[in-house]
């Protein structure tokens, strides 16, 4: 708690899949966690249905997720402020799940922050302390003087919560759940009350606060960007479900269902039904078809998934664009025509809308800053096989 | 060209402001008028209380002020047989014990309300209500037969268990609003710090809804002093409250407005006290469930 602080590093993407959790150590288990919630004259909701995680001590695992699929409910019960409907939750190997929020030894960031008004922020801090009856009143001092240090909230310690900013009490909620050096660090859309600029700046001290402290953390978000930036591994909850698990690149280069693929990745995956054919196509229209990854069944009703940034847009006739045209729409070397409805040059790329002979789904794809197209222009898209991703018509889940 | 504008627009202002000033006037005069309207009866009653016993049915304004009838009432109760100062301190013992017996069982009531639904708790919170709407003459008269039988007739028990359907209620209602507007992860933060749930409630939840626990004590007492019906029927002497015993006066031989005048205006002086201490509390307290940020 008192070394320096080693030197920050800051991740603004998704981080290379070798970089390895500060350390090893089963920290914290689901197993099977379950939360039916049961109010009388209401359908029951099943909140959380049955999910496993486990993290490594120092991990920090973002559980993203679209708003309502139970994140924030998962966090209670991990946290002791939610009874457990079934399943086990384990700290450092031992079930919690009988135990009291206030002998969990788990600090939480609420959403809303949740700082008690009529107190100072020194007085913020020192309060699990001085309930607690932990060290002496110099030490809690000590203590809350150190941490704010840290946060680098020292110049507020003697205002009061209603005259801070929202980025500074998502600090001081930070510090405060903080300082007690919690075995489990649990923050609830730790960024969703903070205006853009703040979002910046607080998302890469949250990041070097939690490497600097190591604890084992999950944030909670339903913001891609947030969870793909923050975390060490990712897992993608919809509807009470874990949906997959793993690296912000496992996430995003091979997701595990349609879902998973549509709601990580911005702009937006295309997702467009269509048929496996031989010879590895995926054919979505007459003539237009797409090259497939390997190992997906002939004949088989697909959804073919290809990123915006995967396909490559040439104008028609251009070199690199491919000759040997066999008709409207399909080509020898993978190349399809397609006809821009949109485009939209932005300063770094630019996104074309295009439409493509029979397909009633736009085709969005990622352009070159230089390029510049117009409503009704003809192009090629190419689309790389190692980047397309076929997932099951009828349940979604992804075939390769 | 932008100089005639601007003096046009400099007119158009002045002209706006001479508008707007009238407007004030016209509400104030307004206002007034309504205030001596308002006032009246207690004018009255304050010009009743200090008039001699002798000239109580003159028409005329002028008279000779006199406190005697306070210090009839104050005093010297025996000469006119009504112990007023015994139905004022009962109806300060009756009143605050009222208040105080709903705040210890309605403030937890009102937590438990608006933190967590039970099996039946919209049926409860129902039932508390109507007591507020039910006429208290409905249930006045099997009250006064069990209070016969039970012994609570006339006794202060009897009187601060029977205001509970005055106070409770009100004090429930409100409070349950208040608690809602709290955020629960204000308690569910304390209980990560470390405190039990009792803890969480009294010292975290209680104390930042000081304000409208203020403001519902004082309605409360006012609606608890101000009762008549129950002391009416359920009291005779021992327990009797201001707001019957002031009555007192006007039986006998010769109705003594003087004298209910003078009591009727001793027994604001409670609620008026409380209402001045409370003023603080009270206007934050009034405001705060009102404008939420
Ligand atoms: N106390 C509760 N009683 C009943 N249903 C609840 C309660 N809390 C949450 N829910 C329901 O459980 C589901 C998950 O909620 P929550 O965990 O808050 O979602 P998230 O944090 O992912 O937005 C939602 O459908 C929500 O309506
Ligand atoms: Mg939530």
């Amino acid at each position: 708690m008192t070394e320096p602080a080693p030197a920050r590093r800051i991740f603004a993407g998704p981080r290379s899949p070798a970089d390895p959790p500060a350390s090893a150590g089963q920290a914290l288990a689901l197993r099977a966690l379950r939360k039916t919630y049961v109010s009388r004259g209401r359908p029951p909701v099943e909140a959380v249905r049955g999910i496993d995680i486990e993290l490594r001590s120092g991990e920090l695992l973002g559980l993203l997720g679209p708003s309502g699929c139970g994140k924030s409910t998962t966090l209670r019960m991990i946290a002791g402020l939610e009874s457990v409907t079934g399943g086990d939750i384990l700290v450092g190997g031992d079930s919690v799940v009988s135990l009291p929020a206030r002998e969990r030894n788990i600090g939480v960031a609420f959403e809303n922050y949740a700082l008690y008004p009529p107190l100072t922020v020194a007085e913020n801090l020192g309060f699990g302390l001085a309930a607690r009856r932990l060290h002496g009143a110099g030490e809690r001092a000590r203590r809350v003087a150190d941490m704010a240090e840290r946060i680098g909230i020292t110049d507020l310690l003697a205002a009061r919560p209603a005259g801070l900013s929202s980025g500074q009490k998502q600090r001081v909620a930070l510090a405060r759940a903080l300082i007690r050096e919690p075995d489990v660090l649990l923050l609830d859309e730790p960024l969703s009350h903070l205006d853009a600029a703040q979002r910046d700046t607080t998302r890469r001290e949250l990041k070097r606060i939690q490497r600097d402290l190591g604890h084992t953390t999950i944030l909670v978000t339903h913001d891609q960007e947030e969870a793909l930036s923050l975390s060490d591994r990712i897992a993608v909850m919809r509807d009470g479900v874990i949906q997959q698990v793993g690296t912000a690149y496992e996430i995003y280069d091979a997701p595990a269902n349609v879902f998973v693929a549509d709601f990580v990745g911005e702009p937006a995956i295309n997702l467009l039904p269509g048929v496996v054919a031989a010879g590895g196509w995926v054919r979505l229209a007459g003539a237009v078809r797409f090259p497939c990854p390997a190992g997906a069944p002939v004949g088989r009703r697909v959804v073919l998934g290809i990123r915006p940034e995967d396909l490559r847009l040439t104008r028609e006739g251009e070199p690199g664009a491919g000759t040997g045209d066999t008709g409207p729409g399909g080509a020898e070397d993978g190349a399809v025509r397609a006809t821009v409805s949109a485009h939209e040059p932005l300063l770094e790329s630019g996104i074309a809308t295009l439409t493509l002979d029979g397909v009633t789904e736009p085709l969005v794809v990622e352009t070159g800053p230089e390029i510049r197209l117009d409503r009704g222009d003809t192009v090629r898209v190419t689309a790389d096989p190692q980047h397309t991703h076929v997932f099951d018509a009828e349940t979604g889940d992804a075939l390769t | 060209m932008t100089e005639v504008r601007k003096g046009r627009t400099a007119k158009r202002a002045a002209s706006r402001a001479v508008k707007r000033r009238a407007l004030a006037i016209a509400a104030d005069g307004a206002l007034i008028l309504y205030f001596l309207f308002a006032l009246f009866p207690v004018v009255w009653m304050v010009i009743l209380s200090l008039k001699p016993a002798n000239e109580l049915f003159s028409t005329y304004f002028s008279f000779t002020p006199t406190l005697d009838s306070y210090r009839t009432v104050l005093g010297a109760g025996e000469d006119e047989g009504v112990p007023f100062v015994r139905f004022f301190v009962n109806s300060l013992v009756v009143s605050l014990g009222a208040v105080g017996l709903s705040l210890v069982i309605g403030l937890p009531a009102a937590y438990a309300a608006a933190r967590w639904r039970f099996r039946g708790s919209e049926n409860l919170m129902f039932t508390l209500l109507s007591f507020r709407f039910a006429p208290e003459l409905t249930v006045i008269i099997p009250l006064f037969v069990l209070y016969q039988q039970l012994g609570l007739f006339d006794t202060y028990v009897g009187m601060i268990w029977v205001l509970q359907l005055v106070t409770l209620p009100l004090i429930v209602w409100i409070m349950r609003s208040y608690f809602a507007d709290l955020s629960p992860e204000l308690e569910q933060a304390a209980l990560l710090d470390g405190y039990t749930r009792k803890q969480a409630f009294f010292r975290v939840a209680l104390p930042l809804v000081k304000p409208g626990i203020a403001a519902v004590s004082l309605l409360a007492f006012i609606f608890a002093w101000n009762n008549f019906v129950f002391p009416l029927i359920l009291t005779s002497s021992e327990a009797q409250t201001v707001t019957v015993g002031a009555l007192s006066f006007l039986g006998g031989d010769r109705p003594k407005y003087n004298l209910t005048a003078a009591a009727a205006l001793v027994s604001v002086i409670p609620p008026l006290l409380l209402a001045l201490t409370i003023q603080r509390y009270l206007v934050r307290g009034l405001s705060f469930g009102a404008v939420k940020s």
